[in-house]
C-alpha cells in the first residue's frame, strides 16, 4: 500500500468546511467563532493586549470600583480556561471574560490566557475583518504527563 | 402540538453541534431503548436522504449529524467568505500513515516519508486531527499518535473501519515508493 494513495484517500473524501458543513456551534448564545481558516491569522502578544483593552473599556464603570471578596486565584483562573477549552476546543476572548465582574477579574483572565500561550497550551488567532480575538485549546503532545496542578503553581499570586 | 420520539430526536440533532450518539440520545429521552432510538435514527437518515433537501443525516465518528449536501459547497464557501479547510499533501501523508499505522511513532513516520515530521506533527495536533496515544516501551520512552475524534468528524467517517482497507488500496496498483505496508 502506497503512502500517497492513502493521502489521496483522505483528499477524496468529502471534507468538513471544503465540501460539507454543519449548522455553527449552538450553545444557546454562546456561540464562538469558526475554527482557524483563512479568515483567521494567527495573533500576537499586543493583539492580546489590544483585546484585553477592549474588554476593559466595554466594562461597567464602576466595575473598577467594586470590592469582591470572592476574586478567584490566577491558578483557578488558568484551571478554568483549561476546562473550557477542553470542552469546547476554541473560545472567543471577549466571551471568556464575560463574566468577569471585576477589573481584577479581567486582569487574571488575561494574565491566564497568556500564561497558557506561554506554556503553548492554547493558541491566539485573530478574525481578520472583525479583529475578535480567538483561543484554540492545543492537545498535549504526552497523554501521560499529568495535568499541571494550576491551582497549587498560582494558587498565592493572586489569591 | 404531540411530538413522537422522531420529533424528539430531530430535534436534538438540529441544535447539536457534535454528532449525537445513539447512546447519548438514549439518555436523554430516558424513556426509548437503544434499539427504538436506533431504528428512528435509520429512519431519519433515509427519510433526509429521500426527501432530496439541501441537507442529510449522516453517520459521523460515532453518531448522527445533519450535513449539507457536497453538491452546495461552492455556494456556502461564498455565503461564509472563507477558503475551504485544506492540508497540505505533506501534511495529508502523514495523517495517512498516522491514521492506518496507529499507533504509530514519529521515527516510524519519518521512515516512510523519509523526511522529518516534527513540524507537520504539531500542526496535526494543535488542528485536533491526530494526539499522543501513549508511550512507546523503548528506550526514550517515545510518544505514538493516533488520530482523533475530530479527525473523523473531519473525514467524514462513521468510524475508522470506514477507511479503505489494505487490500482495496493494493490494487490501485503496484509502487514500492513510500509503502505503508
Amino acid at each position: 500500500m502506497k503512502m500517497k494513495d492513502a493521502a489521496e484517500v483522505l483528499e477524496r473524501r468529502t471534507v468538513l468546511d471544503r465540501d460539507v458543513f454543519t449548522r455553527p456551534p449552538a450553545d444557546f448564545g454562546q456561540e464562538d467563532p469558526a475554527p482557524p481558516g483563512d479568515d483567521l491569522v494567527e495573533a500576537s502578544l499586543f493583539d492580546l493586549i489590544d483585546a484585553f483593552r477592549r474588554v476593559v473599556g466595554r466594562a461597567p464603570a464602576d466595575s473598577g470600583l467594586k470590592i469582591n471578596i470572592e476574586t478567584k486565584t490566577m491558578g483557578q483562573r488558568v484551571a478554568e480556561i483549561v476546562a473550557h477549552l477542553k470542552r469546547r476546543r476554541q473560545a472567543a476572548f471577549t466571551l471568556l471574560c464575560r463574566d468577569d465582574r471585576t477589573r481584577m477579574d479581567l486582569v487574571l483572565s488575561f494574565l491566564a490566557v497568556l500564561e497558557l500561550a506561554r506554556v503553548g497550551r492554547l493558541k491566539l488567532y485573530q478574525h481578520t475583518a472583525t479583529g475578535e480575538l480567538t483561543l484554540f485549546y492545543v492537545e498535549r503532545a504526552d497523554p501521560e504527563e499529568p495535568e499541571p496542578d494550576w491551582e497549587r503553581q498560582f494558587g498565592d499570586a493572586s489569591g | 402540538m404531540n411530538l413522537g420520539l422522531k420529533q424528539i430526536i430531530e430535534g436534538l440533532l438540529f441544535v447539536s453541534n457534535e454528532p449525537l450518539t445513539p447512546k447519548k440520545i438514549m439518555e436523554i429521552t430516558e424513556n426509548a431503548s437503544l434499539d427504538r432510538v436506533q431504528r428512528v435514527l435509520d429512519e431519519l437518515e433515509n427519510e433526509y436522504e429521500e426527501l432530496g433537501r439541501a441537507f442529510v443525516l449522516k453517520r459521523v465518528a460515532g453518531g448522527y449529524q445533519f450535513r449539507t449536501r457536497p453538491e452546495l459547497s461552492a455556494y456556502i464557501l461564498q455565503l461564509k467568505k472563507k477558503s475551504p479547510t485544506r492540508l497540505s499533501r505533506a501534511a495529508l501523508e502523514t495523517l495517512a500513515i498516522i491514521a492506518y499505522r496507529q499507533p504509530v511513532m514519529r521515527a516510524e513516520i519519518e521512515k516512510i516519508r523519509g523526511v522529518d515530521v516534527g513540524g507537520i506533527v504539531k500542526t496535526l495536533l494543535e488542528k485536533g486531527l491526530i494526539r499522543g496515544a501513549g508511550r512507546k516501551d523503548l528506550p526514550g520512552r517515545p510518544i505514538i499518535y493516533g488520530t482523533t475524534k475530530k479527525f473523523l468528524e473531519t473525514f467524514d467517517l462513521p468510524s475508522l473501519d470506514a477507511l479503505p482497507s489494505v487490500e482495496e488500496m493494493e490494487s490501485l496498483g503496484p509502487d514500492d515508493e513510500g509503502r505503508l505496508f
